[in-house]
């Protein structure tokens, strides 16, 4: 559970970028957390990773505190950076090293997503491509089996169909005990898999629900005529008519698009 | 589980910051043993004049025949390699110190890494001192002992035909810290005894643990930015026990080693030393530690 009440945060001798900030994520959820560049997504993570201070507020990721980095706390928790880098070493040297810090490490599972991801065990980090170190980091993160999982911009760097893998081995590993955290700006690569939204601009939430409750909330179709489009909360132009979201109104439910949904609330907030 | 410290989890930790900095330890200490032996060898090579067989023995310098053999004894040599090594050496290996501190990915790594920050620091301090200091006395022996291997080949060589025609060979003295203790001890006119050999270990120590606060400071060009402030502080914490008459000896942290060597256990100015000492390495300790827990990316 993550429970974040009235958090302040700026960098130094910046305006705040959280100011009263608050958010609660339950267990077992699929989190995606959607944003224009600069929303604060990525100091968010940081936040509940306990990489960053609050000035105010409390922040509890299961029952710590993230900025006290208690080991038990930093044992259940996996965090894939957009950037990162990896030591000079094979595969397998660096889990030998790796494991016994994760109590939870399943080697069995490790196996299993790098046989998935292409990857051997003999391979050297260093001589990878950003790609597959990137699905390295993705593999070792899951096989940890921590409570709580955050990856940001996870799918940058990977070709079509590393992004499509990701998202079967992301399913496929995740259970009910667990919370994982997607930051992205790309959200079509993730619509399939997560089962919450929530939209940050400039530092607040401006949208955050199930994907239950948007598929009974709105609709989502692609008319072709621009009377009805128009008539919609918002739509777009597309090659293949005007894909448009309207208010339910207990109809039948359709797929949530979410990158109309994204741009919808980012244009509205605006 | 104890969050401050669990031994189990402290291995493991330990375990990893081995298995994936061993190349950067490595390549430390055979940066060390290069830079010993090749010191050591450049002044015997100085100094070759010395070496001249047959001489009149008037000190430990000069050869003395014994069972038909030249034997020299180069201890000021290596005194002057260690003293040079140890202020250049081991300085720069504690300034290295928490190389995963550098940039925003590298630090993210280190923090999130499940070990408590007493764990990941204490690690630190042992790795950089302890452990450094006494591999750096191991290679400091075994490349000076080369250095000295080497060189008497090249004199033998050097001075073949005196050696064959007086049918003596030319032995130089291996390196031993007995050796060097007793050169010490000589050329002070001072007994190192037990309390002043734990001063000299103990200064090192509190040397290097000041050093690894002061880099908790700095992000990028840590290395640099430490020796500055270092200096500056050393020269002005020295200024102002110069000035207000007060004995060196109150600082261990000097960089004059004559003063931590001239250290007499039994008066009250050594007391003083040992007292300023402990509470400086102390305050250094908590500050580290508090830097390392207060580190954000």
């Amino acid at each position: 559970m993550i429970d974040i009440q009235n958090i302040t945060f700026s960098y130094k001798k910046k305006t705040p970028l959280f100011e009263k900030f608050s958010l609660s994520i339950a267990n077992g959820s699929i989190v995606g957390l959607l944003g224009k560049n600069g929303a604060g997504k990525t100091t968010l993570l940081k936040l509940i990773a306990g990489l960053l201070p609050t000035q105010s507020g409390t922040i509890q990721v299961n029952g710590f505190m993230p900025a006290d980095r208690k080991p038990t706390f930093l044992a259940d928790i996996s965090f894939i950076p957009e950037e990162f880098s990896l030591p000079q070493l094979s595969i397998s040297a660096y889990v030998a090293a790796l494991r016994p810090l994760y109590p939870n490490f399943d080697n069995e599972k490790l196996n299993n997503i790098l046989t998935e991801f292409e990857l051997q065990h003999s391979d050297k980090l260093h001589k990878l491509s950003h790609g597959q170190r990137k699905k390295f980091l993705i593999a070792s993160a899951l096989s940890c089996n921590s409570k709580m999982l955050i990856l940001d911009e996870p799918t940058n760097g990977l070709d079509i169909p590393s992004k499509s893998l990701f998202r079967k081995v992301l399913v496929s590993s995740v259970t009910n005990e667990q919370i994982v955290l997607i930051s992205t700006h790309q959200v079509k690569d993730i619509d399939s898999i997560i089962d919450t939204v929530v939209v940050l601009d400039k530092g607040k939430t401006i949208f955050a629900d199930t994907f239950e409750n948007i598929s009974r909330d709105y609709r989502f179709e692609t008319v072709n005529d621009f009377q009805t489009a128009e008539n919609a909360l918002y739509f777009e132009k597309r090659f293949n008519g005007y894909p448009c979201i309207s208010s339910a109104n207990n109809d039948k439910e359709t797929n949530v698009d979410i990158e109309l949904l994204f741009n919808y609330l980012t244009t509205k907030k605006s | 589980m104890n969050q401050f410290f669990n031994i189990k989890r402290f291995a493991n930790y330990a375990a990893y910051d081995v298995r994936t900095n061993y190349k950067r330890y490595l390549i430390a200490a055979a940066i060390g043993f290069i830079v010993v032996f090749v010191t050591s060898y450049l002044l015997f090579e100085i100094d070759l004049t010395r070496f001249r067989p047959l001489e009149v023995a008037k000190n430990y310098d000069t050869p003395i025949l014994i069972t038909g053999n030249f034997f020299y004894r180069i201890v000021d040599i290596s005194f002057i390699v260690l003293a040079f090594s140890v202020s250049i050496l081991y300085p720069a290996f504690v300034l290295l110190s928490f190389p995963t501190l550098k940039n925003n990915n590298t630090t993210m790594n280190y923090l999130l890494l499940p070990a408590s920050v007493f764990e990941k620091f204490l690690l630190e301090v042992f790795i950089r001192t302890i452990v450094g200091f006494g591999l750096f006395l191991l290679i400091f022996d075994s490349a000076s002992n080369l250095a000295i291997s080497v060189f008497e080949l090249r004199i033998n060589a050097k001075y073949a035909d005196i050696v064959a025609l007086h049918q003596h060979r030319i032995f130089i003295d291996a390196f031993t810290y007995n050796q060097m203790r007793n050169y010490i001890a000589n050329d002070l006119g001072n007994d190192l005894n037990l309390p002043s050999n734990f001063n000299l270990l103990w200064s090192f120590m509190a040397w290097g643990i000041m050093i690894m606060a002061v880099r908790l400071f700095f992000k990028r060009f840590a290395f640099i930015k430490t020796l500055i402030t270092i200096v500056v502080f050393t020269t002005i914490i020295s200024s102002i026990i110069r000035h207000f008459g007060l004995n060196e000896d109150l600082i261990l942290l000097s960089w004059n080693p004559e003063g931590i060597f001239s250290i007499d256990s039994n008066d009250k100015v050594s007391f003083l030393a040992y007292l300023s000492s402990i509470l400086q390495t102390l305050f250094f300790l908590f500050l580290g530690y508090y830097l390392l827990k207060k580190k954000h990316v």
